[in-house]
């Protein structure tokens, strides 16, 4: 661990991301996609991978232009860097997958405005070396995809009975709507963040 | 002494910069995926227009009435049906459908949904073939009536219950894209409508 005055290092960012500071359990940063496309595994983990790669591009650009960027100027640049990456990343997704893409429909856009991008180019790529933004980046994606992913897996099967399309339930077993529908990915989360914070609590010990 | 321009380049020239780039960049995505991307669209609508009229192998886009419509031919190339692209608002959003007529229009040939954004488990049931296999084969002489579920005679649909909306936006979009076009195609059962651009 490094000291409280200095910032963490590549390593340190890396590992990070994915539980101790997890977007979705630890920050709840980028909530609007994790309840809006997480009915199922595979939209949910697409959608894990297009902010993934919307995050290391930003991160990269703006690690790299950190010391030339003017701080009143700074929020216009992430958000004119972000806005281009997602375009991007929207048109792939367009052509090389169409059903994925109307799926999702304006979820891909609204990635423009998920703050766990914002927040990391703020909070780590403006101050800190390529390096460390790259190790970043993918940390804060690997902790998004398992936020996404645990509650696409959860809904997808108590809601639909299946698993990346693929019946897992028997059929006789009833499926919960609710796991489909918006008010599922609420309870979900508020479920499994409850669980995750009893774990913790239970770990850090008694007060 | 002050110069407002110098000012302002020396304050703005990375974000000049960097918009002149990505905006550059955009554009050679843009123009590197738009064919793709078309391509993509195009293969399914012609994918849902030869759904929807059985035993047909190709299509052409028409314009009969003003309406646009896709004329469908087997291998022999004679007319075996129309399609035509229907809409009419949902629930959440418009209703985008593709119903397929026989050759002098008079019956349902086929329906499949395009686009829909109606609620998982309720409204976007229309997608199912329950409620879809209802229009097919059905005369198109008279409008059809939405009932409540299992109390449909000739002519009527069953609605899925818990969806009334979104039942009846696909009546109605059938209904009204009927009323377009029916007499003309029942008034010239094996037109070869002129093509238009």
């Amino acid at each position: 661990m490094s000291s409280p005055h200095s910032l963490p290092d590549a390593r340190d960012r890396f590992v990070r991301g994915w539980f101790a500071e997890n977007p979705t359990y630890v920050q709840l940063l980028g909530m609007c996609p994790t309840l809006a496309v997480t009915n199922t595994l595979p939209a949910a983990v697409t959608m894990a991978a297009a902010t993934g790669v919307v995050l290391l591009c930003s991160n990269i650009i703006t690690s790299l232009i950190r010391r030339q960027l003017q701080p009143h100027l700074r929020i216009l640049v992430y958000t004119l860097t972000i806005a281009t990456f997602v375009t991007i990343v929207d048109r792939l997704l367009a052509a090389f997958a169409p059903a994925m893409s109307r799926q999702l429909g304006p979820y891909v856009p609204l990635i423009i405005v998920n703050c766990i991008i914002i927040s990391r180019a703020e909070a780590c790529a403006s101050r800190q070396s390529v390096w460390t933004a790259i190790a970043d980046a993918l940390g804060q994606s690997g902790g998004f995809l398992l936020g996404l992913a645990s509650l696409g897996i959860v809904r997808e099967i108590l809601g639909s009975g299946s698993l990346w399309g693929i019946k897992v339930l028997p059929e006789k077993f009833p499926t919960m709507l609710i796991f489909v529908l918006p008010a599922g990915a609420f309870l979900t989360l508020g479920i499994l963040s409850g669980v995750l914070n009893a774990i913790r609590m239970r770990e850090r010990g008694p007060r | 002494m002050f110069n407002p321009i110098h000012s302002f380049l020396r304050q703005s020239w990375l974000v000049l910069i960097l918009a002149s780039g990505l905006s550059a960049g955009l554009a050679g995505v843009d123009s590197a995926l738009r064919d793709r991307i078309e391509e993509n669209s195009r293969q399914r609508l012609e994918k849902a227009v030869l759904e929807v009229v059985p035993g047909g192998s190709s299509s052409e886009p028409v314009t009969i009435a003003g309406v646009a419509m896709y004329r469908v031919t087997d291998d022999s190339e004679a007319l075996c049906g129309w399609a035509t692209p229907a809409e009419e608002r949902g629930f959440q959003d418009r209703i985008r459908l593709m119903v397929g007529l026989s050759n002098d229009g008079g019956r349902v040939t086929g329906l499949t949904v395009l686009e829909s954004s109606e609620t998982p488990g309720l409204g976007d049931r229309i997608q199912q073939p329950q409620f879809r296999d209802q229009f097919i084969g059905r005369s198109t002489e008279h409008p059809f009536v939405r009932v409540k579920p299992g109390e449909s005679a000739a002519g009527q649909v069953d609605a899925i219950t818990g969806a009334t909306i979104s039942s009846q936006a696909v009546i109605n979009a059938i209904n009204g894209q009927l009323t377009l076009i029916r007499k003309e195609l029942a008034s010239n059962p094996n037109t070869t409508a002129e093509s238009q651009p």
